[in-house]
């Protein structure tokens, strides 16, 4: 923790701070103005032009009365479960390239994961759209290749999900009962370089003392990851946690490009970013979809702070 | 002291060279644009379709070969980002000098672009030794600039803009594998003979173990199929309800028609055009609604499917990139002796109406809007028009300019009876109604699609969403008459009064309080 300095040795060289500020300046600028706009003109009933009216809380109160945000906050709800199930497999290969002796080897497979980074975000979410096509896609002609489909389509008759037929193509994006299901798809193997970088980070700085003193005691692998390495790395899981969670409620991208501007078939894919956009630069209500980003805000506000209050890391 | 190691100096030196570089670029550019003694003219688009850039690249050439001080820049953006990359532009007041205008309602076009009026009336000297040479410049557009008019200044009558093409949506077709599969690369020209290829097709398909589709299609593609397809359902209808008595239904008159309990889904013509769109959907690849654009065109272009329907914009691409010769056709249509879609339908539709492209408009910024204006003349003349379609294999809105060489078939049939209309209500304000109706439509179209159960989802929200939607409309009137009040008052005091303007203002103002007052009193008392 820093430690406190004097009224008079802080401005002793006041003229150094000037030098934030430019930072100060963007800041403002790009990240409090626009926030504060958006504040304001939630209180407007504004189509994005220069007319604008002062309405109130009406906004406001209109989206405690909007079916489809809130049932676009259930659908982000399940996101998030899937998401926190999502973080396994990354924790799992950081878990494996820690243990790799050679370093070397360590070394490649960093570097493995960091280079599809290179690949713009929007990329990927084209090619995860094409495969989900049903007609050309990858996950259907796999499907179709091992014979699994025909398996789905026996399970679909005996539970009468009425989602995979024998002689129709699976239309993952196209029913409204297959959209959440294919949400979860995407991403397999669920490997995400961040998260592995971050958790990675947090094993190599367990001692290497730590790790002797298990062997002596005869600690088994499995043992080693549940009693040593997952309760030393639980600082970087509720980082990822945080982030996890700011980054589902807020995002939207991929079903905006997955899904278009309704959410998909059923509107079974609608997220309240999503519904927001779509209230903005689809029906023309930016006061509206200012309200909705607010909601949003007090939400991710909350859930963080509630986060940062029970979820403990005890060492 | 050590001195450092060469291999540590090289990223500092290349990081100055690449700083010293861009700013020579930066300069060089700038001297270019500001020393030079030429007028600088900019030119902004969306239109990156086969052939278009080069056609623009063509026009551009030929008028600064006849005005050697002129410089023009073309500036093409992805249609994806065009209505951001023109907001930010036009608010900053950074747009070229010459924009196309895309997503741009009466407030921006007023606010941001000149009007062009007064010119309109005078003739284009770029058509002299032409036919057209002395006719006023509005009168030399196949509408009279009027589709232009309404879509950017329906309420103040200005004119923003002038469209240099037209677009009409065609069934393409791969004579190829029309050939194999029945025998001749004749297309369907009626509704009963497209129903009876896409049964030639899966025969085909059985009897050679092919996967060919009948159409290939996609999310917003197949509402243009369902778009063209319902409103010969709904002929009789816009005939017989129309409550302007202008054979139109607006979905304004459609949502106060329903709340009157005047129609419903399952009211027949709109049934039939439900029943309309789901026969056609089986013509088309399963899982289409969660396909792009790109994705549809890929599969004819592969030769996954005999057909395509598409806009005029995209037969460019087709003939550009398709390994086979591509027809083109209207959509077959049910006719008025068709047994199950017949009763409805009035006779063939004319599409004289069509639907402008391509249109440009000068920004108020621009530096120089006398010179940016002769371009926009030069590029709408005879000759500019007819090296267009030919180069884009588009349709010309220019009078007498000849269709592409290639493609006649894309010019629009001009006889006919009116249109119907469209029952997804696309273009009512609010789109909550549209989102519905988008939303529910897997329950129709889906393999085990129940009509029934589309229209109770539908209509279980519609009154809600209609009046939300009316509600939007109805605010977007008062603004617009509230906006007219200080176009009123300016008429009246401008040192230059032009002839008429102060009236005609005066009447779309009244005419907007007469749409908007029965709407309030019965809707929003």
């Amino acid at each position: 923790m820093a430690l406190p300095i004097s009224r008079h040795k802080a401005l002793r060289e006041w003229k150094l701070y000037f030098f934030i500020l430019p930072s100060l300046l963007f800041i403002g600028v790009f990240s409090y103005f626009p926030a504060g706009s958006a504040i304001y003109h939630s209180f407007f009933d504004w189509q994005g032009g220069d007319n604008k009216q002062l309405i109130g809380f009406e906004n406001f109160s209109r989206a405690l009365h909007d079916p489809v945000l809130w049932s676009s906050f259930g659908t982000v709800s399940v996101l998030i479960v899937f998401n926190l199930i999502k973080m396994i497999p990354a924790i799992l290969m950081a878990v494996l390239i820690h243990r790799l002796k050679s370093d070397r080897a360590q070394y490649g497979y960093r570097v493995l994961l960091v280079v599809p980074m290179i690949v713009p975000g929007l990329v990927t979410l084209f090619i995860w759209k094409f495969f989900f096509d049903p007609n050309l896609g990858v996950l259907n002609n796999v499907l179709d290749f091992t014979g699994l489909k025909t398996v789905l389509v026996h399970l679909d008759q005996f539970f009468g999900w009425d989602v995979f037929f024998a002689n129709a193509p699976i239309g993952w994006l196209s029913q409204p009962a297959l959209i959440l299901p294919s949400l979860f798809l995407w991403g397999f193997p669920w490997i995400g370089a961040v998260g592995v970088l971050i958790y990675l980070a947090g094993l190599q700085s367990i001692g290497q003392e730590v790790y002797e003193a298990a062997e002596l005691d005869g600690v088994g692998p499995f043992q080693k990851f549940l009693y040593i390495e997952l309760p030393l790395i639980l600082t970087q899981v509720r980082l990822s946690l945080v982030l996890l969670i700011i980054g589902t409620l807020k995002d939207y991208g991929l079903q905006l490009v997955l899904l278009g501007d309704t959410g998909g078939p059923g509107g079974r894919g609608m997220v309240p970013g999503l519904w927001m956009y779509n209230r903005a630069f689809i029906a023309g209500e930016f006061g509206y979809a200012c309200a909705i980003g607010m909601i949003l805000f007090v939400f991710i506000l909350g859930l963080t702070y509630l986060n940062n209050k029970y979820v403990r890391v005890d060492k | 002291m050590k001195r450092a190691p060469l291999s540590s100096i090289v990223p500092y030196l290349v990081l100055g060279l690449v700083f010293a570089w861009s700013c020579w670029h930066v300069a060089s550019i700038r001297r270019v644009a500001v020393d030079t003694d030429k007028v600088t003219l900019r030119i902004g688009h969306w239109m990156l379709h086969a052939g278009m850039r080069e056609s623009f690249d063509l026009a551009i050439t030929d008028y600064q070969k006849l005005h050697p001080d002129v410089s023009i820049e073309q500036i093409p953006v992805p249609i994806r980002s065009y209505a951001m990359w023109l907001r930010t532009r036009l608010v900053g007041e950074t747009a070229p000098d010459i924009t196309g205008l895309s997503a741009v309602g009466e407030e921006i076009a007023g606010r941001y672009y000149l009007p062009l009026d007064a010119y309109a009336s005078q003739p284009n000297p770029y058509n002299a030794g032409t036919p057209l040479e002395g006719v006023p410049w509005r009168d030399t557009f196949v509408d009279g600039l009027e589709s232009v008019r309404n879509l950017l200044g329906p309420v103040s009558g200005e004119l923003y803009g002038v469209n240099l093409q037209i677009n009409t949506l065609r069934l393409y077709f791969n004579r190829n594998l029309l050939r194999a599969v029945t025998g001749s690369d004749a297309p369907p020209v009626t509704f009963a003979e497209l129903r009876a290829l896409g049964d030639q097709i899966a025969a085909y398909n059985a009897r050679t173990g092919t996967k060919l589709v009948p159409i290939a299609s996609c999310g917003p593609y197949s509402r243009y199929l369902f778009n063209t397809l319902v409103p010969s359902q709904t002929q009789r209808f816009a005939v017989e309800s129309s409550p302007s008595l202008n054979l139109s239904v607006s979905p304004q008159d459609m949502a106060t028609a329903f709340l009157r309990g005047e129609w419903t889904y399952a009211t027949p013509a709109f049934r039939s055009g439900l029943e309309l769109m789901r026969e056609v959907t089986s013509l088309m690849p399963p899982g289409f609604s969660q396909l792009e654009r790109d994705d549809a065109l890929f599969a004819y272009l592969q030769q996954q499917a005999v057909m395509f329907y598409a806009g005029s914009w995209d037969y460019g691409v087709l003939v550009r990139d398709g390994p086979f010769p591509t027809g083109v056709t209207s959509l077959p249509l049910p006719d008025r002796d068709d047994p199950k879609y017949g009763r409805f339908v009035l006779g063939p539709i004319s599409e004289v109406a069509g639907s402008p492209e391509a249109i440009l408009g000068i920004t108020r910024t621009s530096r120089h809007p006398e010179v940016a204006l002769d371009f926009l003349r030069f590029l709408s003349c005879r000759s500019v028009a007819t090296t267009f379609s030919r180069e884009s294999h588009r349709i010309s809105s220019v009078v007498g300019t000849p269709p592409p060489p290639d493609a006649p078939g894309l010019a629009p049939v001009l006889n006919g009876e009116v249109n119907g209309f469209g029952i997804d209500f696309t273009y009512l304000a609010g789109g909550n109604t549209n989102r519905a109706f988008q939303n529910n439509l897997h329950r129709a179209l889906g393999p085990k699609g129940d009509l029934d159960d589309f229209i109770k989802a539908v209509e279980s929200t519609m009154p809600e969403n209609l009046r939300r939607d009316l509600a939007q409309a109805a605010l977007g009137q008062q603004r617009e008459i509230r906006r007219l009040d200080s176009q009123l008052a300016f008429a009246l005091t401008r040192s230059d009064p032009k002839p008429g303007e102060w009236s005609r203002l005066a009447e779309a103002q009244s005419i907007r309080q007469q749409e908007r007052l029965p709407l309030v009193q019965e809707f929003f008392p």
